[in-house]
């Protein structure tokens, strides 16, 4: 009898105990879609608790049981209780935060959605409910009624850097005067305006593009509203581009891989929200699309003509004709030289000399021959070497090349001091 | 070769000489409204000329005592900036340059016998611009920022036969999908014994930097982020490469005494990488890396039970990501033709400590190929390729990309040239299904011929140059629900002239170009209209080198009033002797608005120059 008055007395508190908690869930319909952000960004997930009972001493002892469902009902999360924190509420109103509603560390996931988050963060995107309950911290009954709200998660997707494409050439003539960018929009739409910040930065010289994005001022930062194309006036900022050598690692090489003068560019879109903060979904949190680089050349740059023509059809030129290209490993070179555009293969640079004849039929003409070596690829950094303009027939030693790679070998013939041919190989350090 | 004493001591002089010349130039700074010098003290510049000096002396007696040899180059380079707008308070156009820039370059070659060389990269500058990434904003740095500023490169590779020792500034790409491509102040080496190769190095990418808020714009700070790389494998250069690439990144919390605020966070991240490349007879080729990595967005978090951690490397916490990532191509290379298919697929949460901005969640391929036909007087260049966005699902919609492209040139005769291309792409989404999920499809078509036309007689010859561009760009908006679609559409024609004309017998290279822009945009006309020309002449027994360039545009924007701009440039660069050189570069750009900016501003315009002066010795 003694048991069962206490029993009775017991269901009687848990009743009164029911009453006095009420609980308000408040959460963000289109919360950030990494749910570990949750915790770190106010208003995504707010529970209000509002303990009315009053008289229990030192406050009440809870813990909260967060269920995550999908769209079809199945369930994505629950709290593990066992490792939940026993949360005391004082009398009055306590509010609570996504980092003590839904800890993601005490969740567990069910499988699709373990893996979705152990591979991205995220949950996929979908439409989802979130439901939380209080309840008592040993017996893990119901305190108070559970409050469920919808959700809607897709993380947004950064603008992708179209036009001008990766390492494309512009031709100068053209870019002092416009230069036409272009990129994707942020997907999904917001509803609200999306900001696109613009920026260009120019790669100045011994630098690597990455390098100049996060060092050099910006010759362009011009923020667009909504729309995903900028015609941008350069205005005296691409000079004369033939002058320029580009020594980063991403040189930019001619047909036969010489190293040809250009100015060279590196552009992103920074995407900002209605309210000009960064749509920070990537993890700098900056908003930055994948930055693209762009070449400005002089495409009448007279060096780059092609294979066998005739430069400028210069009246010296008429007729002129390789001779021998000899080369061997010592001062007088023996080997004949493949056809131009071969592949050289089983020589030592090192020890490389070379001689090669050009006939210029022209009276007046003084037959020259100029040899250039640059490196495309390889470890240790760029090589360029040109030998300047050296008699025809004559003994030339090539330079010490000091790191492994592959290179270009180039001869120009002249006539008169005009080119007239050119003939290039590659071979392997 | 080298240079004696007594010219070194001659080359200094004029050094300083010409340095003190320049340091005492008077330049206007519109933001001051005052005439200054540039605030570098000469004594910084002499020490910097004091180890050219040492260099120069040491390759002089390098040539006549040892088998020491130095090649490379040093130099210094100043750049100003002004820009005066009209009327006062007009801030529609902003500053492009830093007012004062003064940047130094020193990359000798030290040589010492056969076997061992000492390539030397020093660039730096005085003053940080940093805009983009964790330096943006800084203005006063400790040493330890100023080393690791991107904008500053401290780097020595000595080298004994095939044992590389990488000191200071590197930037090591082991691979694309493994290091990076940020800037690491550290140690490592690179040894290739035989067709072994063995890789280490680590340093720092960035020190902390404490959050500022004020004076604005501020500075959000950074952690100091180090890295950790080891490369092992095995490589016969043009035969094979097998190579396994780890990569370790992590921010250390107690660097900084201010953190930067939420959502700036202490990552770390570990990847594992490993590429298997190989060469096959007739061109074939094959490369391919396949990566894993495991990333951590704040360290702050607490562990996570449920996910595998690789300890000693990296422990799982509750915002650790760990995906996959994957390239792959082959095809064949010859003179005469090429074909290949590349693909690429980055999963969801693949991210690397290095590649600060690498998009993730995606698969691409392009199948490109590249051709020489009718007697090699005709080249074909083409590419066509598919991007997928959102491969996990997690982005909502999934996006898809069409690119293609087409160069095809082909040189009829000594005379007669022509070029054709296109380029196409395409975006399309089909929204999220929800309120405000739009469906976005975007196609951009370009297409332009490039005829050239050759002819020349005993004294000169002639190019003449015609160029076409058509551009059409169009953004379609479906409404979430149906509706009436938005289009917004641009269509641009671009049409060039240019003329070049070449003396043999004369020193003087002219050049010449008219240009017509018209973009017609749902809400915007636009026209610009440019005449150009350029002059370049040798003088002073071609010790001097004068190239001018004059162009002047009128734009118009809508039914608004025409705009005015006109840029000179010029470039002057004097051979003093077979060493050293002097450099200088001036350009000006006035620019005068119509009555599109209305009210106070009507007619407003504005006055922007850069000169940059500099010398630089060649070793």
């Amino acid at each position: 009898m003694k048991y069962k008055i206490l029993l009775a007395f017991f269901l009687l508190f848990t009743v009164i105990a029911n009453a006095q908690l009420t609980t308000n869930l408040i959460v963000n319909a289109r919360p950030p879609a990494t749910l570990i952000k949750w915790a770190a960004i106010k208003g995504t997930v707010t529970l209000i608790v509002n303990n009315i009972g009053g008289g229990t001493q030192g406050g009440m002892r809870v813990k909260i049981k967060t269920t995550v469902k999908s769209s079809d009902g199945t369930e994505v999360s629950t709290t593990n209780l066992n490792l939940a924190q026993i949360i005391t509420l004082p009398d009055g109103q306590t509010v609570l935060d996504a980092g003590v509603v839904y800890p993601l560390e005490i969740q567990q996931f069910t499988g699709k959605y373990q893996n979705s988050l152990n591979r991205t963060g995220k949950l996929p995107a979908d439409n989802y409910q979130i439901c939380v309950e209080l309840v008592e911290p040993t017996t893990f009954a119901p305190l108070a009624p559970q409050q469920c709200k919808s959700f809607y998660v897709a993380s947004a997707q950064l603008p992708i850097c179209m036009m001008p494409a990766n390492e494309q050439e512009l031709d100068i003539v053209k870019a002092r005067t416009a230069i036409t960018f272009r990129w994707t929009p942020l997907v999904p739409k917001p509803q609200g305006a999306t900001y696109y910040r613009l920026q260009v930065f120019e790669v100045l010289q011994n630098q690597a593009p990455m390098q100049a994005l996060r060092s050099n001022q910006p010759v362009l930062d011009q923020i667009i509203i909504e729309r995903t194309q900028f015609i941008w006036q350069p205005q005296g900022i691409l000079g004369f581009v033939e002058d320029e050598k580009i020594d980063s690692a991403a040189q930019r090489k001619g047909w036969d891989g010489s190293i040809k003068g250009g100015k060279q560019f590196i552009w992103s879109i920074q995407t900002l929200d209605a309210l000009q903060n960064p749509v920070a979904v990537d993890a700098n949190y900056e908003g930055r699309s994948e930055p693209k680089v762009f070449y400005v050349i002089n495409k009448n740059d007279k060096i780059t003509f092609p294979p066998n023509a005739k430069a400028a059809a210069a009246s010296c030129c008429n007729n002129s004709t390789w001779g021998a290209k000899l080369y061997g490993s010592t001062s007088t070179p023996s080997s004949t030289l493949p056809k131009c555009g071969k592949y050289i293969s089983g020589i030592i640079p090192s020890t490389l000399f070379l001689n090669v004849i050009y006939n210029c039929v022209t009276t007046g003409c003084a037959a020259q021959v100029e040899y250039t070596i640059n490196k495309i690829s390889g470890p240790g950094g760029p090589f360029s070497w040109t030998s300047g303009l050296v008699g025809s027939g004559t003994t030339q030693a090539m330079p010490t090349l000091s790191s492994h790679g592959a290179y270009t070998l180039c001869i120009i013939g002249y006539c008169g001091g005009v080119p007239c041919n050119k003939c290039c190989y590659q071979f392997q350090k | 070769m080298g240079i004696d004493l007594a010219k070194s001591t001659s080359t200094y002089n004029t050094l300083i000489h010409l340095l003190s010349t320049l340091i005492h130039l008077p330049f206007y700074n519109p933001k001051q409204n005052a005439i200054f010098t540039l605030p570098i003290k000469l004594t910084y510049m002499k020490q910097f000329l004091i180890i050219l000096f040492f260099i120069a002396s040491l390759q002089s007696y390098a040539q006549k005592k040892s088998p020491v040899s130095i090649t490379g180059t040093a130099g210094v380079t100043y750049e100003g900036y002004g820009l005066d707008r009209n009327p006062t308070g007009f801030t529609g156009y902003q500053p492009r340059r830093p007012w004062n820039q003064v940047r130094f370059n020193f990359m000798p070659t030290f040589k010492f016998g056969k076997n061992f060389s000492l390539p030397v990269n020093f660039n730096f500058a005085a003053f940080p611009t940093n805009f983009a990434g964790p330096f943006s904003g800084i203005k006063n740095q400790n040493i330890g920022q100023y080393l690791t500023n991107p904008m500053n490169n401290f780097g020595l590779n000595p080298t004994y036969k095939w044992a590389e020792f990488q000191l200071g500034t590197q930037y090591l790409k082991y691979s694309d999908l493994s290091t990076g491509d940020v800037g690491i102040f550290g140690a490592g080496f690179s040894l290739k014994p035989g067709d072994y190769r063995i890789k280490f190095f680590t340093g720092v990418s960035q020190r902390g930097i404490d959050y500022a808020p004020i004076p604005l714009p501020g500075v959000q700070g950074a952690y100091q982020r180090s890295h950790y790389m080891f490369s092992i494998g095995k490589e016969k250069e043009g035969n094979y490469l097998v190579a396994f690439n780890f990569a370790k990144g992590q921010d250390k919390i107690s660097s900084v005494a201010t953190p930067p605020p939420i959502p700036i966070t202490p990552q770390e991240g570990f990847t594992v990488s490993m590429q298997v490349n190989k060469d096959f007879k007739k061109g074939w080729y094959i490369k391919s890396e396949g990566a894993n990595s495991i990333y951590t967005t704040d360290e702050n978090d607490p562990l996570n039970p449920a996910m595998k951690s690789f300890k000693p490397f990296i422990e799982a916490r509750t915002s650790t990501t760990s995906d996959y990532a994957a390239n792959f191509s082959f095809g064949k290379k010859s003179t005469n033709f090429d074909i290949g298919l590349g693909t690429k697929y980055v999963g969801a949460g693949f991210q690397l400590p290095g590649y600060p901005y690498m998009q993730p969640d995606r698969f691409d391929y392009t199948l490109n190929t590249r051709f020489n036909t009718w007697k090699n007087k005709s080249n074909v260049v083409a590419s066509i390729g598919q991007r997928f966005n959102n491969v996990s699902g997690t982005l909502g919609p999934q996006a898809k990309q069409l690119i293609g492209m087409l160069n095809w040139f082909t040189q009829f005769n000594d005379k007669f040239s022509l070029n054709v291309s296109f380029n196409n792409f395409g975006f399309n989404t089909p929204g999220v299904l929800a309120p405000g999920g739009t469906s976005i499809k975007n196609v951009s078509t370009d297409a332009g011929i490039n005829p050239t036309y050759t002819w020349s007689n005993s004294k000169m010859s002639n190019t003449l140059s015609l160029s076409y561009n058509y551009s059409n760009y169009k953004e379609t908006l479906i409404p979430f629900g149906g509706g009436p679609a938005t289009n917004s559409l641009n269509n641009t024609h671009t049409a060039l002239l240019s003329y070049i004309p070449v003396y043999f017998n004369r020193k003087i290279s002219p050049d010449f170009s008219a240009l017509y822009f018209y973009n017609d945009a749902s809400l915007a006309k636009i026209i610009f209209a440019t005449l150009s020309a350029g002059l370049a002449v040798p003088v002073a027994k071609d010790k001097i080198k004068l190239r001018g360039q004059l162009q002047y545009t009128l734009s118009t924007f809508n039914s608004f009033t025409p705009e005015n701009n006109v840029i000179a440039s010029c470039n002057v660069d004097y051979k003093i002797n077979k060493k050293l050189t002097w450099t200088n570069f001036l350009t000006t750009n006035y620019y005068k608005y119509g009555d599109q900016l209305g009210g106070t501003y009507f007619g407003a315009q504005y006055l922007e120059s850069t000169v940059r002066t500099g010398l630089q010795y060649k070793f």
